[in-house]
């Protein structure tokens, strides 16, 4: 994952497959955008955890839990996830995944 | 709500069962397999097993399962706990749940006071076992947060008390291979003794995952016959060790009397129950201890002896094991045990230790129902330490069985079930 580039769009995919497969109850992913709220993604109090350290392992970043706040948007997320990315990973040609390295 | 004291020594029902096991997910499938003589036993496929000495297994298929769970609305909030435990019980419960006629549109429980009492043996160790490769990879980063909720022992109980929404008591046994059959038998004095009304009991276990499944390689119990299908053979001269199988079992217990007036479809009675310790040695049987729970069941059944058409065993196919189990029969018995049968279903579907009573009990069950036995898999030359009879002798109905489970540790747990015949 290191280095890999990733758009918005990219971040928002990757983060809809972690609410599918952190959730305690079925979302509907199609319909999560940037400015969906953290309540909408049938995220709770135990599953924010979960959340978080996937997040982490996806992104190979680190978060404090009280960084996340439940009245953060998906576009709050994204842009800490950005922020916090290897500086390859945020620039168009960025050195690409290596094979065998990611945790799909 | 329960119904109190006053209706002690009910008669108790088993009116739902349900099955996850290498034989099927379908009580049919299982069944059927069952009585045509064909087992489940395989290689090892959960597992990369180039260093095991033993790499065979029963493996419940996960695609199946899979799909199966795909339409249990309670799984949902646990559908990615990668445990297979968690996913098998979930199938088991919800098929005796549903042939009880206790699932509501909603998919959960028609009757909220149910209790969830399971078995289980080794708890959750794929999800221990991924706890400590995050953490050897990562150190403390590495532990998933949710780890406790996925790895405590009562995961499976409050899982399945949570999805169907069951607010009656929730735990779990844990009593090694012996373990489900205690679900079921303190289920049993529960309902008799008018302390719980309906009860959720089973088993599940898998062991598939690199530790666990090193341990019992290097237990040294596991067979090594290169024959995957012959591998597992109780009380057969050349015998050499057990299997040990992935799979879950769930009856839906209740009072007699009131599974009659809801029209319930009664499957079978469970009429009596015995368990006690070896108290000698961690994994040493001891004949006595055994002696004591089979005649702790008959006489909380009222029965004797000699009122047993048939026995499963706990047959592990170990050298202990067996001989122990014979000798205890036989002392139980005595010469009557010549006519009266001994079956195993280990041989078909593995060694399901936390789960082994609950399948093997279903298993029971159904030869009361169809009146015959199912083979004896792979029990070519019976030890002649083994001195039992292992075919049915008789043309009398099958009415009343003895199922034997036996733990590590000296766990000592015996049911009776009766034929129920209206």
């Amino acid at each position: 994952m290191t280095g890999e580039f990733m758009d918005k769009e990219t971040i928002l995919a990757r983060l809809c497959e972690i609410v599918d497969r952190t959730s305690r109850v079925k979302v509907d992913t199609s319909l999560v955008n940037e400015k969906a709220g953290i309540d909408s993604l049938g995220i709770d109090s135990l599953s924010i955890f979960d959340f978080i350290f996937e997040i982490q392992e996806e992104f190979e970043i680190t978060f404090e839990p009280t960084e996340f706040l439940r009245e953060m948007c998906v576009g709050d997320i994204i842009a800490m996830i950005e922020e916090r990315m290897p500086h390859d990973a945020r620039q168009p040609g960025g050195r690409k995944e290596e094979e065998g390295t990611g945790h799909g | 709500m329960p119904s109190g004291v006053e209706e002690s020594r009910r008669r108790v029902a088993v009116t739902g069962i349900g099955v996850a096991a290498s034989l099927g997910l379908d009580e049919a499938a299982f069944s059927d397999r069952l009585f045509a003589g064909k087992g489940g036993i395989g290689r090892l496929t959960a597992l990369d097993g180039k260093e095991f000495r033993t790499r065979i297994a029963s493996e419940v298929d996960r695609d199946e399962l899979g799909a199966a769970l795909a339409g249990v609305e309670p799984f949902t909030a646990c559908r990615h706990n990668p445990d297979p435990v968690v996913g098998m019980a979930f199938h088991a419960a919800d098929r005796a749940l549903r042939q009880a006629g206790l699932i509501g549109p909603d998919g959960r429980s028609l009757i909220p006071e149910t209790a969830v009492i399971f078995g289980g043996g080794g708890g959750m160790s794929w999800n221990l076992f991924e706890a400590h490769r995050g953490y050897h990879g990562k150190g403390v980063r590495g532990v998933r947060p949710t780890t406790v909720p996925r790895c405590m022992m009562n995961c499976v109980s409050s899982e399945l008390s949570i999805g169907y929404g069951l607010t009656g008591p929730n735990y779990m046994t844990a009593s090694a291979c012996a373990a489900s059959t205690v679900a079921m038998g303190l289920a049993f004095r529960f309902i008799q003794a008018g302390l719980m009304d309906t009860v959720l009991c089973g088993g599940s276990e898998s062991m598939y995952d690199p530790v666990t499944y090193s341990s019992w390689d290097r237990l040294g119990v596991l067979s090594r016959n290169p024959d995957p299908e012959r591998a597992f053979r109780p009380f057969d001269r050349r015998r050499d060790g057990f299997v040990i199988g992935e799979g879950a079992g769930a009856f839906v217990v209740e009072p007699l009397d009131r599974a009659r007036a809801r029209g319930a479809s009664i499957r079978a009675e469970i009429c009596g129950y015995g368990e006690g310790s070896d108290a000698k040695h961690i994994s040493q049987p001891s004949v006595r201890g055994r002696v004591s729970a089979m005649r702790g069941a008959l006489a909380s059944a009222g029965l004797e002896p000699g009122d047993v058409d048939l026995i499963s065993a706990h047959g592990t196919a170990t050298e202990l094991n067996d001989v122990a189990e014979s000798r205890a029969i036989r002392e139980v018995f005595g010469d009557g045990v010549d006519s009266i049968p001994v079956v195993s279903g280990k041989p078909y579907f593995g060694h399901l230790v936390g789960a082994a009573g609950i399948v093997e009990t279903a298993a029971t069950v159904f030869c009361l129902e169809q009146d015959r036995l199912h083979p004896n898999l792979n029990l070519d030359e019976p030890d002649p330490l083994c001195d039992l009879c292992f075919q049915r002798k008789s043309g009398d109905a099958l009415k009343v069985a003895m199922k034997n489970s036996f733990g590590l540790g000296g766990n000592n747990a015996v049911l009776i079930i009766r034929k129920y015949d209206g």
